[in-house]
């Protein structure tokens, strides 16, 4: 009981056990991971080394990592906006297809026209694009009450078939027999920081730079604050004087902004083509990289970094090993899982046996 | 009048309850029940009363101490074994479901306390509580609260309990419909039952019971036979435990009340409904003068509610208009408009859901009325805020280790020093005050009280409240408020008491 | 006027509809109960997936596939009772347990799948030899037309109208009375003697049997087989059927025919073969519905008072 007596002054730093939630979820998602190879049959060490090098062991894994991570930090970075103001958007994989859509368009019509001008164009449609796929279910959700949760992931459907419509009919590349685009103009490229890698400019400044950009946004403004109240409690922001529709419109319009920017950037940096491949669940993904984060922009930064290791690492191992695909996605389900509930279960821990001041 | 040595039904021996949290709500309370008597159980809000109902009528456990009943020990594990001794509970917030019509809610009582709803009994009741039959296809929720109040008697009433209990029957019925009330209750005292009888009024305890047991913070302090000997005086005394609350009334009435003519809110004509569409608010005036403490004063459920919702921008209305200083608003108020413009501060009744974000710290919470305010810009100065949360701690006495805290480690009195700090450190034109002090011990109480007459002055206070006392102590003219409507207005300095009450209870002018 | 081709197509196309709407309506009106009692179920679409897998695997085993039905459809309950323990026990916000089960369901079945038949990316799965099929009922199923739409059904289908008749009885009886009343005021409940946790959880178990039931049909009896995301918001779709049929069993079954139908009308028009309409557009046809249905239908009915609230007894 001592022990837990010492535990219960942590009361007071429930952030600090929240931090201590999401390592400790990562390393039972480890601990898993490595029971997998075991019972793969696989050479713990060897396994490990393959995730290591598949992830950030060599230059081009490092770059393929990093690219990958920004997309998921940047649909990650949107969502920890509307979670806060608890708006359960669980559409940003559509807003992401929908904004890689946009930026081919863009880049297939434009291409040749705008110089220079283009890689800002593209980004700003899809930013554009992105924010309005996820304005309508926001306006639902504000002027007719309807569950965003429901709404949000009908149109995650809706952007699929659009995407599968365009790339097998008006955009679809005559020359190749793949449901693909053609490529998009090498004036469209985000130019890139070592030549013979894919990882570029834009990725890397947007996945620095955000992170500290939402950071101060959430806590240092007051419409970080009026987000956060919004999210404890719509009553009390209601109190507060807080337009509460409006905010929402906003939350929910920011993250389907920054989705659509990372739709813009798997075209633009990654695959220079529209393909169905594009959807890879990213969606999803941002959702536990957000929750695993805590909510907060550095732990999504390092989440994601995290996460996309883990995919890039593991797919070389699937590939070398012979070993089903799927743990990346089984081991973020463990992570979201566990996260929660140990964030949970240490908040009703304190809850239960603190002592209220004043009393 | 009950004898001394009738048989004792129902008996507690030392019950104690703590809530997780650590509030204290019964300390050792020993109680006891005869057979064919009623009565009354006495003491302030938080005195433990409400507590102990739901003790005795198995809502909740106690922690220790014994129960007896017929001499024998009992352990309710949930309320069907105490219904199953025939103990019917009344409780003070009607236990009816809004949506569901009368008859499903008495259908719903009868399933579970497993008996049969008998027609002709039904039929009875509702004569004797002359209350129309067609009530019974309305839904709870379209239903005025006496009526609402009426049903949940009649309900308990309707399967013939052996015991009573009655947690602020009173609260929504009229002065006619407590007397009728009166003499059921004498009725049922002739078929030897049992009643226990809960209230803050003094008047209405010594008037029904046999005895009366008063509760104060959790303690029981006194069990004494009522045989018309008793005086209400002392019984307040007794109630509240010191002379402090009297010592405010005096202090207030020393204080300079320097009102001006000019009109900071106006409300004119106001009509508006609640959540369901029934009209809560039927053509309410009013003015607030600068510098004044202006109260509005009735019993619940006449509008209020509804009043101060329309005046923050959290309701909107049908009809008539609603004016701070320069600007006139018809539908809804913009409150976040006023906010910036005025500095209107707002201290909600609703603490725990509306008054604070419960998951956020001390910290964000002292920051919230300052979302609004002009000027602002769009960075928080954190330095500054941790510097006035610092102040506020030690100025208001509230007892937080740090503003780092969450609230929702903080107790009820705590937040709501919190909250009228928060309010008052704006320095805002006007404050609406819902009910500053419901539910706090008597010294915060005097402190809150005394925080807002020391704000008068460089702020209208509009005060809403159903505690005609602190009325009373605290405005300089009063607002009668009856059936959404303004019935009556006082100046503090020529109060009738009778003529007040008799206003508040019934909307006679 | 009908010509005499067409009378075939429409005939196929409410009996397809009957058949499709099957698993939908088990989701619907399991779920329909659970909202009553105050708890939105967001996991609908994680339980499915993982019976339909669960039923996938246990049939392609031991080539039974009421067996794969029944095993499908109790680890139905596992989950939901993880689901159960999730917000109840450990505090979680409804919403946020349901879709974390979701994604989390999709992540096991996508490796145990892989796990299962092979490594590939997307790989080709197995089709189900033995499965639950058509059943038709003598003489009744000679019927011109009718014969063909109702007693030509799936098993599963015949099931359609005793489990509305079982929800209608349980919903205009005193233990509807009670659920409602967890549904709308918990405190209330708990302190008239109505077990609120004993009541949630007996009805969680019952919507986890029905709803990896309605995930076992899919693999066991309409696809035939398992892919990745194989329910496709089918389990989404079943919540906002609630809400249209304003948590009335009867209308609630109304909207699942209409989803059902819509359901029929997208296998058919591909089959027909409009070569100018391209077939996504068919296929994202129950979602745009969704969407449509909502927004003129989705709050025309008052949700249960206590929906989404996790309610904590205080002792």
């Amino acid at each position: 009981m001592k022990v837990f007596f010492k535990i219960i002054k942590w009361r007071e730093k429930l952030g600090v056990l929240n931090v201590l939630a999401s390592i400790l979820a990562v390393g039972i998602g480890m601990a898993i991971l490595v029971l997998s190879l075991y019972m793969c049959q696989i050479n713990i060490s060897l396994g490990l080394q393959t995730i290591y090098a598949g992830s950030l062991g060599r230059y081009n894994s490092i770059s393929e990592t990093l690219l990958r991570a920004t997309i998921l930090a940047l649909i990650s970075y949107g969502l920890i906006i509307s979670f806060t103001a608890g708006v359960w958007n669980i559409g940003a994989e559509g807003q992401y297809i929908m904004g890689a859509i946009a930026s081919t368009i863009v880049c297939l019509t434009l291409g040749n026209i705008l110089g220079y001008f283009l890689i800002p164009l593209a980004m700003i449609i899809s930013v554009i694009i992105g924010a309005a796929w996820a304005l309508i279910p926001g306006l639902l959700l504000v002027k007719l009450n309807i569950n965003e949760v429901l709404t949000t992931l009908m149109m995650n459907y809706i952007a699929q078939y659009i995407l599968s419509w365009l790339v097998t009919g008006p955009l679809q590349d005559k020359t190749s027999m793949f449901p693909e685009s053609p490529y998009i103009p090498k004036q469209a490229f985000l130019p890139r920081i070592i030549p013979i890698y894919r990882l570029n400019y834009v990725s890397l400044i947007l996945l620095i730079l955000l992170a500290p950009l939402i950071h101060i946004v959430l806590g240092k403004t007051w419409f970080g604050l009026s987000l956060k109240i919004l999210g404890s409690s719509k009553r009390t922001a209601r109190y507060a004087g807080i337009n509460v529709n409006r905010t929402i419109i906003i939350s929910i319009v920011i993250s389907g902004a920054l989705a659509g920017l990372a739709g813009a950037l798997e075209i633009m940096g990654v695959q220079y083509k529209l393909r169905p491949g594009i959807v890879q669940g990213y969606g999803y993904t941002g959702i536990v990289i957000t929750l695993v984060g805590n909510l907060h922009p550095y732990g999504a930064l390092l989440a994601s970094v995290l996460m996309a290791s883990l995919i890039n690492g593991i797919s070389e191992t699937c590939q070398l090993f012979q070993i089903p695909i799927g743990l990346a996605q089984i081991l973020q389900g463990i992570f979201l899982i566990t996260v929660i509930s140990l964030r949970f279960l240490f908040r009703f821990l304190i809850e239960k046996y603190s002592k209220v001041y004043g009393e | 009048m009950a004898n001394s040595d009738d048989k004792i039904l129902l008996q507690t021996i030392n019950i104690s309850k703590t809530y997780p949290g650590g509030i204290r709500a019964l300390d050792k309370v020993s109680f006891e029940l005869k057979e064919g008597e009623i009565h009354a159980l006495l003491g302030e809000n938080g005195a433990g009363k409400t507590t102990l109902i739901k003790i005795l009528s198995g809502i909740l456990h106690p922690d220790e101490g014994k129960i007896l009943y017929n001499g024998v020990e009992v352990a309710f594990k949930n309320p069907l074994d105490a219904m199953s001794l025939g103990i019917g509970v009344v409780h003070q917030h009607p236990l009816l479901i809004p949506n569901f019509n009368v008859y499903e809610n008495l259908k719903l009582y009868a399933t579970i306390i497993r008996q049969r709803l008998k027609i002709e009994e039904l039929t009875n009741l509702l004569k004797i509580f002359k209350v129309e039959k067609s009530v019974l296809d309305k839904k709870i929720a379209d239903l005025p609260s006496s009526i609402r109040q009426k049903i949940e008697i009649l309900k308990v009433l309707l399967f013939k309990p052996k015991v009573l209990f009655l947690d602020e029957p009173t609260s929504a019925l009229t002065p006619i419909e407590v007397e009728e009330l009166f003499n059921i209750l004498k009725d049922l005292k002739e078929e030897k039952k049992s009643i226990v009888f809960v209230t803050h009024k003094i008047k209405e305890a010594l008037k029904i019971s046999d005895r009366i047991t008063i509760l104060r913070r959790g303690k029981k302090i006194a069990t004494l036979e009522n045989k018309g000997n008793l005086q209400e005086d002392v019984l307040a005394t007794l109630i509240v435990g010191d002379t402090t609350l009297k010592a405010v009334s005096e202090k207030v009435e020393g204080l300079p009340r320097n009102a001006s003519d000019e009109h900071v809110l106006v409300v004119e004509d106001l009509h508006a409904r609640d959540d369901l569409g029934i009209y809560r608010l039927k053509g309410f005036n009013m003015k607030l003068r600068r510098g004044e403490i202006l109260a509005i004063v009735g019993v619940a459920g006449n509008g209020q509610k509804e009043l101060v919702e329309c005046l923050t921008g959290l309701r909107r209305f049908d009809k008539g208009n609603i004016r701070y200083f320069n600007s006139i608003y018809t539908h809804i108020v913009d409150f976040c408009d006023v906010v910036r413009k005025y500095k209107v501060s707002y201290i909600t009744d609703d603490r725990i859901h509306t008054g604070i974000a419960r998951d956020l710290d001390f910290l964000t919470n002292i920051m919230l009325r300052d979302i609004c305010i002009e000027g602002r810009g769009i960075f928080i100065d954190k330095k500054y805020f941790v510097k006035r949360a610092k102040e506020m701690i030690a100025k208001y006495d509230i007892k937080a280790p740090h503003e780092k805290i969450l609230v929702n480690q903080l107790s009820g009195g705590n937040i709501q020093k919190l909250i009228v700090a928060r309010e008052l450190e704006v320095k805002p034109s006007i404050i609406i005050a819902e009910q500053p002090t419901q539910g706090l011990d008597v010294k915060t109480t005097i402190f809150v009280r005394s925080l807002l007459l020391s704000a008068k002055g460089d702020t209208s206070i509009l005060l809403i409240t159903y505690d005609l006392e602190e009325a009373l102590s605290l405005a300089d003219r009063i607002i009668i408020m009856y059936d959404g409507k303004n019935v009556a207005e006082h100046s503090s300095k020529d109060i009738d008491l009778k003529r007040l009450s008799l206003e508040m209870l019934s909307g006679v002018t | 006027m009908v010509s005499k081709m067409e009378i075939p197509f429409l005939v196929y196309l409410f009996k397809d509809a009957i058949w499709l709407m099957t698993p939908l309506f088990f989701a619907a009106i399991s779920e329909m109960l659970v909202e009553k009692s105050g708890v939105l179920n967001l996991s609908l679409e994680g339980i499915m997936l993982i019976s339909a897998f669960t039923a996938f695997a246990i049939t392609l085993q031991f080539q039974n596939p009421y067996l794969g039905f029944l095993i499908g459809s109790l680890s139905g309950i596992l989950i939901n009772i993880f689901f159960y323990v999730l917000f109840q026990l450990i505090g979680i916000s409804q919403t946020l347990a349901g879709l974390s089960l979701t994604i989390f369901a999709s992540g096991l079945t996508f490796f145990l799948f892989r796990m299962m038949i092979g490594y590939a990316i997307s790989p080709t799965p197995p089709l189900l030899k033995n499965t639950i099929g058509e059943l038709a009922i003598p003489y009744l199923s000679d019927l011109p037309f009718i014969g063909i739409i109702f007693f030509r059904q799936n098993l599963f289908a015949y099931l359609l109208i005793p489990l509305l008749f079982f929800f209608y009885i349980i919903d205009n009886s005193q233990i509807g009375l009670k659920i409602k009343t967890i549904g709308e005021e918990p405190a209330m409940a708990d302190s008239l003697g109505i077990d609120v946790y004993k009541y949630r959880l007996i009805l969680i178990i019952i919507q986890g049997f029905l709803c990896g039931a309605a995930g076992s049909i899919l693999t066991t009896s309409i696809y035939n087989t398992f892919l990745d995301n194989i329910t496709a918001g089918l389990g989404f779709i079943a919540i906002t059927m609630v809400i249209l049929g304003g948590w009335n069993p009867i209308k609630t079954f109304i909207s699942c025919f209409l989803f059902g139908f819509i359901y029929a009308l997208q296998f058919r028009i591909q089959m027909l073969g409009f070569t100018w309409l391209p077939y996504q557009f068919t296929l994202s046809l129950p979602y745009v519905a969704t969407i449509i249905f909502l927004v003129l239908f989705g709050r025309r009915y008052k949700p249960p008072s206590s929906l989404g609230k996790t309610y904590k007894r205080i002792k």
